[in-house]
């Protein structure tokens, strides 16, 4: 089975849902060069990036390759303890990962 | 609300988002560029807007930065990064349900305005804070 | 781009403030954290685990975020399942090092009968060797992986390294010489920017202090943009001061090691860790 490139944390406080989320990602911005052969190392972040709760959704980003390597992501919204949190994001090669979690569940 | 297109899904939306800018706003090359695809060119300045960052940012290839809105009937949250070659940085949708609130962690390249762009009741409002980015000494 | 990296290093041990030539590391340390206490007023000795984060607030907020969701926790997962991982013969690094949160504190030692220093990386690739298995790179990688895992299991355990006998003392007077040495092009010694001049920046850089330097590691540096060893990192500050670095694992580097390992007697383990 493939490893998720998603570590997502919920945790239920006072009737919100914290959402906190790390993706293993490279945000290449298409700037940088290889230090060795001179060439340009091809852009490679993600441009999309959708939270749904229950499957309605709760956040949505647009990225750039200006978010930082290893992207971090943390939000609340008002929701309940039997919630599903799924996140899932899509890249501008067309790559993508989703990943699902019950709330609390590690 | 969040736009139609997008919530169909994002795997399905390959060019909503440059639609809905009038091309790739991740493209554009200055911040008038940014709020004029936005829409949010004139913005008002809105002291609702809170901006979490540092001072001088310890490494700017990761600077967390946290953005909240306290503007009623936040539906978007933008930060652009003024001196980044590519202004945009991020473009938050809030959902229903959501609190105008986001965490995330950015690269900056040198010294910078944070501009913070809030749409809300279909008007937009804005913010700024200020990041130094500094070479590091001995850093190693 | 040329570089211009020597191998000088000059030895000048003046009987200084801090330490006397014939103090042991029990005085040494007393007489660091006393130095301290001064130099760095009104900051809390037991924080100095954190580095410059018990120093400096903006930074330490920024720290504090990354912390939130630290990108050591993508390693983590990774160290935790080498650590599982079978070897060919069936075996597996719970056979050599057997409860994991027990091990980190055991590093680094003095091994009497050999005369050396056992480091956690060190052991790392022994358990490897002897099981036929081959062993990692020294400084980044599967390593640090491995040896983050084992850090965070090891979290909350005390620092617990006293030489005592001669030949203890003698690798403990080894890396205290080296710590307080000039070397390279810029003539720096460790201690001029991590005790003389600990709290200020240079350029911008703010200077972490000797006491609690080694408890954190390994160490994910954004500037790394992944994790790597305490011997990686040793090899860095020597390139920034202009001189050779010596290689992972060597004498030299075991021996500093255990010297700033003394020097940290008592604080908190606290891998792995987050720094910039």
């Amino acid at each position: 089975m493939a490893k998720s490139t998603i570590k997502l944390r919920t945790k239920e406080k006072g009737g919100k849902i914290q959402v906190k989320a790390l993706i293993t990602h490279p945000m290449e911005t298409g700037i940088r060069k290889n230090k060795k052969t001179g060439k340009k190392i091809p852009a490679h972040y993600i441009t999309d990036l959708e939270v749904t709760a229950n499957g309605k959704p709760v956040i949505t980003a647009e990225w750039s390759g200006s978010i930082s390597k290893n992207p971090f992501i943390s939000f609340k919204y008002a929701g309940s303890k039997s919630d599903s949190v799924t996140l899932t994001w899509k890249d501008n090669t067309g790559k993508s990962d989703s990943l699902t979690k019950k709330i609390g569940e590690k | 609300m969040a736009s139609a297109a997008i919530s169909t899904g994002i795997l399905s939306t390959n060019n909503a988002f440059a639609a809905a800018h009038g091309g790739d706003i991740r493209a554009a090359k200055s911040v008038d560029e940014v709020l004029k695809m936005l829409g949010a060119t004139g913005a008002t300045e809105s002291g609702d807007i809170k901006i979490k960052a540092p001072e001088i940012a310890e490494n700017g290839a990761v600077v967390p930065v946290g953005i909240t809105s306290n503007i009623a009937g936040t539906t978007e949250i933008t930060s652009i990064t003024a001196a980044n070659p590519t202004p945009f940085a991020a473009k938050y949708i809030i959902g229903e349900s959501a609190v105008p609130a986001v965490k995330s962690r950015f690269k900056m390249g040198k010294t910078t305005d944070v501009i913070v762009v809030v749409k809300a009741g279909g008007k937009f409002y804005t913010a700024k804070a200020n990041v130094k980015v500094t070479k590091g000494g001995c850093g190693g | 781009m040329k570089k211009l990296i020597t191998t000088v290093a000059l030895f000048a041990i003046a009987l200084t403030p801090i330490v006397t030539a014939q103090a042991g590391p029990a005085e040494d340390q007393k007489a660091l954290k006393g130095y301290f206490t001064k130099s760095l007023a009104g900051k809390d000795l037991n924080d100095f685990g954190n580095g410059v984060y018990a120093l400096d607030a903006d930074a330490r907020s920024q720290w504090e975020e990354i912390e939130e969701f630290p990108p050591y926790e993508i390693a983590l997962d990774t160290g935790s399942e080498l650590w599982d991982k079978k070897f060919k013969n069936g075996k597996s690094f719970e056979s050599c090092f057997g409860d994991i949160t027990k091990v980190r504190a055991k590093y680094p030692y003095h091994d009497e009968a050999k005369d050396t220093i056992i480091t956690l990386e060190g052991e790392i690739n022994k358990c490897l060797t002897d099981n036929g298995e081959k062993p990692f790179k020294w400084k980044k990688g599967k390593i640090a992986a491995v040896s983050a895992h084992i850090a965070y299991a090891g979290r909350g355990q005390k620092v617990n390294v006293q030489p005592k006998t001669k030949k203890a003392l003698a690798w403990y007077n080894k890396g205290k010489n080296f710590f307080y040495a000039k070397r390279g092009q810029l003539n720096l010694s460790c201690a001029d920017c991590h005790v003389y001049n600990a709290g200020r920046k240079a350029r911008g850089d703010l200077l972490s202090p000797l006491y609690g330097h080694p408890t954190h590691f390994p160490v994910f540096r954004s500037k790394w943009g992944s994790l790597g060893t305490l011997h990686r990192r040793y090899g860095g500050c020597n390139k920034n001061v202009r001189a050779k670095p010596f290689k992972a694992q060597s004498d030299e580097y075991k021996a500093l090691e255990y010297f700033q390992a003394a020097m940290a007697n008592g604080l908190e383990l606290n891998g792995p860790g987050a720094r910039k």
